[in-house]
């Protein structure tokens, strides 16, 4: 059986700042399987609809992911398999990005408050101003699909220890610097793996503004996922619910927070 | 465990590290050295100021002494700001600044590697460099290699301070340490020590907390330092019109 839980907050900072929440989160589940996610719209100035980058990041999961066969999650060619599905994320992503340029194309409003530099580079590539991070995770079958790209990241738990999935820890992401979707070489950046249903019994799927205010691995876990985990096991989701709230606008480092949980039950 | 005490554990603000690296060096007893100090005691108490206004950011301090030998002040790799005991600095000894750099490249990893940066997030930390004579040895294209491979080292806002110094040799070791992150202040007048540095820390440690939760990305760290560059220079201007 899968339960979840999933919830966005806006950060204080965005509140002061009087700037939209940008990230976004989002749940899908049927009979055969549950996708989520959860993206986390950059802050810089430059980015000026990160709010709809990380919305259409969700939506490219979603859309990618719905339509695949269960049987795919068992090809023998299982790295082919696994670059195609980040094609198609990275495609999908982009075709959305696409179609509401041609909609709505940027403004001159949308970027007065940029300097000459930056508003040349988004007359270059206006995809820079959808820019975001994905993380996602998809149970299907016996299997479980896991993608992402840039910070924040995605915390598999089984008997009682806390796993990194998917964590590209190259030294490079530091000082709130991430990979993002918007960037050229995202393709390369954007992870995927298929695990077995058994290899964890829940997974949290954060943004960064979740993970920071915790600074390292070990406070992570024992301060956030376990007692959150247990709030969510005695089915008190109106306090984690809460908590959520709370990080983003008083306890937390101001930044907008997402939090995704997906606990198989086997 | 209940929600009250999740909620008031262990939450961090995002961690600032101000790392001062000092010559402690013969040359530098007396005025040069009374000047760091006073300024070192002046920045803790603006930065506990600036601490209890901000919400997002607690600044964390590092001091590394260099002469003969390298030291971490009072074996501290990092204390917040509150709870720097900070007693004034002595000089003595030679301008070893290579073993500064091994200090250095130690704190600047991840906490999982040894070092005091944070595993998760954090902001671009301010690193000040400041000395009065030629290192005793030169070059140190081995050091700097290795604080090059160093991703929070490539981000940090790098200051250099060259104390009556006018020799190309030294001036080019502090152009490459601060590279294109910051710049390098030539300070002529010792007596306007304490001013500069002061200015340096204290400018520098208010763009980066203020710019913390809504900063992202490469290109906006770059664009960080650009802000502080101007900022500094034009306190530095104004020191300038008054005094120099």
């Amino acid at each position: 059986m899968i339960d979840y839980f999933v919830k966005t907050a806006i950060g204080r900072s965005h509140v002061k700042n009087d700037i939209v929440c940008q990230d976004f989160s989002e749940v899908y589940h049927d009979e055969q399987r549950t996708i989520m996610a959860v993206c986390d719209g950059h802050g810089g100035e430059i980015y000026v609809r990160s709010d709809r980058g990380s919305k259409f990041a969700c939506d490219a999961v979603m859309n990618v992911l719905k339509e695949k066969h269960h049987l795919l999650l068992y090809r023998v060619e299982k790295a082919d398999f696994i670059n195609r599905i980040k094609l198609e994320i990275m495609c999908e992503w982009n075709k959305l990005v696409e179609q509401d340029l041609s909609k709505h194309p940027i403004s001159i409003k949308e970027v007065a408050h940029l300097n000459e530099d930056k508003q040349f580079r988004l007359k270059v590539n206006p995809t820079i101003a959808y820019g975001t991070t994905l993380n996602a995770v998809m149970v299907l079958g016996n299997r479980i699909l896991c993608v992402s790209l840039g910070d924040g990241g995605l915390f598999g738990i089984k008997r009682g220890n806390v796993t990194p999935i998917l964590f590209e820890d190259d030294e490079e992401t530091v000082a709130n610097i991430t990979y993002s979707m918007c960037q050229e070489d995202a393709f390369k950046h954007l992870n995927a793996e298929i695990y077995d249903l058994s290899d964890f019994s829940t997974i949290f799927l954060c943004t960064d503004g979740v993970v920071n205010p915790y600074q390292n691995l070990d406070n992570f876990s024992k301060s956030f996922i376990f007692p959150v985990l247990k709030l969510f096991k005695e089915g008190n989701r109106e306090k984690i619910d809460q908590f959520i709230t709370d990080l983003g606008l008083t306890l937390g480092i101001g930044d907008d927070v997402s939090l995704g949980i997906l606990s198989i039950d086997k | 465990m209940n929600t009250d005490k999740m909620n008031t554990d262990r939450i961090a603000k995002q961690r600032l590290n101000v790392i001062l690296i000092v010559d402690t060096s013969k040359s530098m007893g007396g005025n040069r050295i009374q000047q760091v100090n006073n300024a070192i005691s002046d920045i803790k108490n603006k930065l506990i100021d600036m601490q209890n206004e901000n919400a997002n950011v607690d600044f964390y301090v590092t001091i590394i002494t260099f002469s003969t030998e390298a030291h971490l002040y009072n074996n501290d790799r990092m204390k917040n700001v509150e709870d720097l005991d900070f007693q004034p600095i002595k000089a003595g000894g030679q301008t070893n600044l290579h073993l500064a750099y091994v200090e250095l490249k130690d704190l600047l990893q991840k906490e999982k590697k040894g070092g005091i940066m944070p595993d998760f997030g954090g902001v671009a930390p301010i690193i000040l460099l400041l000395t009065d004579g030629h290192p005793g040895r030169w070059p140190l294209t081995d050091e700097m290699n290795a604080l090059r491979q160093l991703p929070w080292f490539n981000v940090a806002i790098r200051y250099g301070i060259a104390i009556e110094l006018d020799d190309k040799r030294t001036i080019d070791v502090l152009k490459d340490f601060v590279g294109s992150n910051g710049d390098v202040i030539t300070c002529y007048n010792p007596n306007l020590l304490e001013k500069i540095i002061k200015i340096i820390i204290l400018t520098t440690s208010k763009v980066q907390s203020t710019n913390t939760a809504i900063r992202a990305k490469k290109e906006s760290v770059k664009s960080v330092h650009a802000d502080v560059k101007m900022q500094i220079q034009e306190s530095l201007n104004d020191v300038d019109n008054w005094e120099w």
